[in-house]
């Protein structure tokens, strides 16, 4: 990384000093690599157009499992199953899950849950709404666009876990350059390392957080969810939550030591958003019974294998 | 202006509390700009996410692109609309302020325009139904659906040995000029067969054809200089919200305004007399007042001795079988109630007549029509400003159909026999020679027992656009059935009607904002430009480029077996629809000149007939229509008497103020007003039934039946249950459960099929 000379970041405050910190407690790499795979899972999940899109997501998610193992926001809802087991190739098993898919996100009929921000965060339900014009704006300060801009709502969640993919790989560059650095002036002006944690935060804990755990939970409450898009549905709100979490109690640490406080209870949203009614009923979806480490700081053993 | 005035106006309230607050976009933005600024970018993981490429606009909140819209809709006010947008959405839209018939303000329904484009709900991507009606659908890309349509077309095009296996159902959806590629794309395919007619105003088409002909009114905003108006069968308050200033300022001026309506409307309510006859006995009515202008020689003389032909006769008509007290019995309107205001109609010039929709949907409206419009002869209204008998026109429709008008392939075959018009919009009509073969004509308001009767072949595949079939057609139930003998169902639509429901492809088409056209009006004079204001949203195509992608499966799989041009520019289509006749009509040399605003036709007068050169065979105004008599109707404008009942109550079913027919009724903002349907009755027929206010109640007659609440008010006549047309996108309601195919008895002479009886239907009411 030839840049990182250059880099403002190379005077890096000591909150970013806490943050590589935290990140290298919570298991570094790994995590970064296990949630990679979830988010790109995830991803082409939501974007399926068929049953084959379907299948390949949903084989892609269960091969994180196998890889990372059972940690809360790979699991979903159900007990640790096997492997496989809501995958199978059975005859017309793909078939009826891309039917159940469309009738809950596609179309043509008017779906419950439709998979764009805007449909849930404007006052009245539509697309394009100031959800769409937000993540555009930071599509473009990625460089970046959804493909035919103006056509498709960017807001579509296949777009917005693209786009933490991509903010997911800059943290993870930014806490390399980070830890190979000297600790900065607690006066550092912004960074892009800094930069990149409160675009992640917003997008995670704000944005997201504001609408994926009422869009997982409404598309969950419909009768016939096939078990793949069940199972990928929770791993979302898990993966949700807990990079909420961690945003949180990240935000919590901050504050604390800039205002010489003591600790106290956060909330599991980042501050300055409104708790909404479904995000704090992650028991339901997510499970609780076999969460390991405390939310948000998942323990080392749960990313190996 | 534009940033702070609508609905969506960027410092509007309601987004702090859904964002957190505004320290929250203050961050955001400083981690924007560090994002572009870190340099990192290029090695991103994205897979869906492109680079973005430098010519993309900037962003820049307080600027506004502003469009020239129009709405395309089946409504008398064919509205100009300003469209804002910004980060190329549409923000909101306002009414032109140039239209002085628009005069800068939409209906309650045009408001809404944004929550269409952008409603959740829109089908979004060509998909496939694995089984009609089962609701496994699968997304598709448009040449896998092309290819599937067109391997069809020609496998029953190999099986008949022409296309007349292929029938169309359009009607009003999309009025915009370049929409009419529809019907030309089933030129261009050969021969093809046509559900022709309209279901709503033919009646009195052919009426104001016999007596005048043509169906030609004056000017809307000629109104305000009529002394005395009467609306008969209409519901402007409601349905022509813009007409309704030129009739308090012609009461400004002096004139008394009557409504006459069977139900108490918010029209009749604003009114200085209301009359509500009985249903369907307006023809009476109107032959018992002239009746009287007769007795009290209150005829202009001039007018019916040099200007028009069979008045003795009608004269005659009138003294031996017509007197006021029989129309008083008939209509139930009181003797010297008619007395009076066919005085006062007679005495008041200009008076004018505005015949609406409604009163001609019957068994008898043709004829109650010529009875009105030999109301408003007699009296020398017609031809004259602030008078007339008003219905409609299509005098700004001179468009050259570029669209519509494709040549069939070489060689095709079709349908032999006698032929018609294929709707009061067909221009060809008449004007080509005589050909070998043509398409196959079905009656579009029976198209049920059509697609069920036809034979060599059978209707084997419908396509569908610019109508829901299920919600417009009559005998729901029917309807079924011969949806069920299709082979293929392809519907063209924004939303998932009962009629998507009934098909195996449906193909997602583009709102007005999305497509380039042009529009005119029935009613008021205005043409208006409607320019593409957004990228057409999702997988949207308009209906020319749905054609033309057919065009290109089509000659993939069969090389020549489609003439429509496979590469097509919505702009440069609009722009081949202008002519000279166009440009000196509105007195433009160029359409460039429309995104200025709308412009309006330079008539002679604002009166239709000012020149009193009528287009009938005697170039006169006939009250004896020998025409009409060799069409197998009466030559005078006698009584005709309406449908038997079959049923104890009469059933309406007009237009609610939230939808035109079944439009704009499932959008959120028209939820919110009309949440479910009612039947609405009389008191004293709810307390005869035992319904108290919001009971369930079941409405069935011999056809069918709904389940639905009821609502009692006054406004509605004793004998009479009214239920809304509509549909809504979370209830399984629909009114043509209840209302039959019975034919009125005009239509087939200018729209090649005969209207129907709409309002000529009855019921029962139970509760449920």
């Amino acid at each position: 990384m030839n840049h990182t000379s250059t880099l403002p970041g190379a005077a890096v405050s000591s909150q970013q000093g806490r943050l590589a910190v935290q990140d290298g407690q919570s298991g570094d790499t790994g995590d970064t690599a296990r949630e990679a795979c979830l988010l790109r899972g995830l991803r082409d999940l939501f974007a399926a157009r068929d049953a084959n899109d379907l299948r390949a997501a949903s084989l892609a998610l269960d091969a994180c499992r196998v890889r990372f193992g059972c940690a809360r926001a790979t699991r979903g809802a159900a007990p640790c199953t096997t492997p496989g087991a809501d995958t199978a190739d059975t005859p017309g098993h793909w078939q009826e899950a891309e039917y159940a898919f469309n009738r809950l996100f596609v179309g043509p009929m008017a779906v419950p849950a439709p998979p764009y921000a805007s449909a849930w965060l404007e006052t009245e339900p539509r697309l394009m709404g100031e959800a769409a014009m937000d993540m555009r704006a930071l599509y473009h300060a990625l460089g970046r666009a959804v493909p035919g801009e103006g056509t498709a709502p960017d807001d579509h969640l296949s777009f917005e876990l693209d786009a933490a993919l991509a903010l997911l790989a800059l943290r993870g560059a930014g806490n390399r350059i980070a830890s190979s650095s000297d600790p900065a002036p607690a006066t550092a002006p912004s960074t892009p390392a800094a930069d990149v944690e409160d675009a992640w935060r917003w997008l995670v804990a704000e944005h997201m957080g504001a609408w994926v755990p009422r869009f997982v939970q409404r598309a969950l409450a419909e009768p016939g969810v096939p078990p793949a898009i069940a199972r990928a549905l929770a791993m979302l709100l898990c993966w949700q939550e807990d990079a909420a979490t961690a945003c949180a109690s990240l935000h919590h640490i901050e504050t604390a030591e800039s205002a010489g406080g003591t600790d106290a209870f956060r909330p599991s949203v980042a501050p300055g958003v409104a708790p909404r009614p479904g995000s704090a009923d992650k028991s339901e979806a997510c499970g609780t019974s076999e969460t390991i480490g405390a939310p948000g700081a998942s323990s080392p053993h749960s990313t190996t294998a | 202006m534009p940033d702070s005035t609508g609905p969506n106006a960027p410092d509007a309230p309601n987004r702090a509390s859904s964002r957190g607050g505004s320290s929250c976009s203050m961050s955001r933005r400083s981690f924007l700009k560090g994002l572009i600024a870190s340099g990192a970018l290029a090695t991103l993981p994205c897979g869906l996410l492109l680079p973005r490429t430098a010519s993309a606009a900037p962003f820049n909140k307080k600027d506004f692109q502003i469009f020239r819209n129009a709405c395309p809709r089946n409504c008398y006010d064919t509205c100009s609309i300003v469209t804002y947008v910004r980060d190329g959405v549409v923000q909101f839209v306002e009414g032109a302020p140039e239209s002085t018939f628009t005069a800068g303000g939409l209906c309650v329904k045009g408001y809404a325009y944004p929550r269409r484009v952008y409603s959740p709900d829109r089908i979004k991507y060509p998909m496939v139904q694995d089984g009609r009606g089962s609701g496994n659908w699968r997304r598709v890309s448009w040449d896998e659906a092309m290819q599937r349509i067109a391997s069809k077309l020609l496998e029953i095009k190999e099986k008949d040995g022409n296309l007349l296996g292929l029938a169309l159902t359009k009607y009003s959806g999309n009025f915009g000029i370049t929409n009419y590629g529809v019907e030309g794309m089933m030129s261009s395919l050969g021969y093809t067969t046509r559900l022709v007619g309209t279901p709503c105003w033919p009646a009195g088409i052919d009426a104001q054809n016999y007596d005048l002909g043509d169906m030609w009114c004056n000017d809307p905003e000629d109104m305000e200089k009529s002394h005395y108006v009467i609306i008969w069968g209409a519901n402007p308050a409601w349905c022509s919200v813009h007409s309704m200033k030129y009739v308090y300022a012609a009461r400004e001026r002096g004139a008394k305004i009557v409504v006459i309506d069977p139900v108490l409307t918010q029209t009749s309510a604003k009114g200085d007399v209301a009359w509500q006859p009985e249903t369907g006995s307006d023809g009476a009515l109107a032959l018992g007042m002239a009746r009287h202008v007769l007795d009290l020689g209150l005829v202009d003389r001039d007018f019916v001795t040099s200007n028009a032909v069979g008045f003795e006769e009608f004269a005659a008509y009138l003294r031996n079988n017509v007197t006021v007290e029989w129309a008083a019995e008939k209509s139930g309107i009181p003797a010297d109630d008619i007395r009076r205001v066919a005085e006062e109609f007679a005495t008041a010039k200009p008076a004018t007549i505005w015949i609406g929709y409604g009163m001609q949907r019957h068994v008898n409206g043709g004829a109650a029509v010529r009875a009105i419009d030999a109301l408003v002869a007699m009296t020398g209204n017609v031809g004259k400003v602030g008078g007339g008998a008003r219905y409609g026109h299509l005098q700004t429709w001179g468009f050259n159909y570029h669209a519509m008008i494709q040549k069939a392939p070489a060689g095709s075959t079709g349908f032999v026999g006698k032929t018609g018009p294929k709707g009061e919009f067909d221009v060809t009509a008449g004007s080509a020679a005589p050909a070998a073969y043509t398409d196959r004509a079905l009656n579009i308001n029976k198209t049920a027992q059509e697609l069920l009767d036809a034979q060599n072949p059978p209707v084997r595949v419908l396509w569908s656009s610019c109508k829901n079939p299920f919600a417009q057609d009559f005998d729901r139930n029917k309807l079924e059935k011969a949806f069920n003998k299709l082979e293929m169902v392809v519907s063209v639509e924004q939303f998932f009607t009962e009629t998507v429901r009934h098909s195996d492809i449906v193909l997602p088409v583009t709102t007005l904002f999305e497509e380039w056209t042009v529009n005119a009006s029935y009613w008021h004079y205005w043409v208006s430009l409607n320019e593409q204001a957004i990228a057409p949203m999702h997988e949207a195509k308009s209906n020319i480029e749905i054609a033309a992608l057919l065009s290109k499966h089509m000659n993939r799989l069969s090389p020549g077996s489609c003439t429509y041009p496979q590469d097509i520019d919505t702009r440069e289509w609009m722009e081949k629809e202008f002519n000279k006749g166009v440009y000196d009509l509105l007195g433009i040399s160029h359409w460039q000149e429309l995104r200025k605003g709308p412009a309006k036709a330079r008539m002679p007068s604002s009166a239709s007939w000012s020149d009193r050169k009528f287009k009938t065979p005697s170039g006169k105004y006939e009250f004896r229509s020998d025409l009409c008599a060799s069409h197998g109707h009466k030559a005078l404008p006698e009584y005709k008497e309406g449908r038997k009942p079959y049923a104890p109550y009469r059933l309406l079913t007009p237009h609610s103020k939230f939808a035109i027919h079944s439009q704009f009724a499932n959008l959120d903002w028209m939820e919110e007003f009309q949440t479910e349907p009612f039947v609405y009755l009389h008191p004293a027929l709810a307390k005869a039934k035992g319904i108290a206010d919001l009971d369930t109640v079941r409405v069935f007659n011999p056809i069918g039946e709904v389940k639905l609440r009821a609502k009692i008010t006054e406004t509605v006549p004793g004998d009479c249950l009214l239920l809304y047309e509509a549909w809504f996108r979370k209830l399984d309601f629909n009114v043509q459960n209840l209302v039959d195919d019975e034919s009125a008895d005009m239509g087939a002479y200018k729209t090649g099929a005969p209207g129907v009886a709409i309002h000529d239907q009855f019921a029962d009411v139970a509760r449920a």
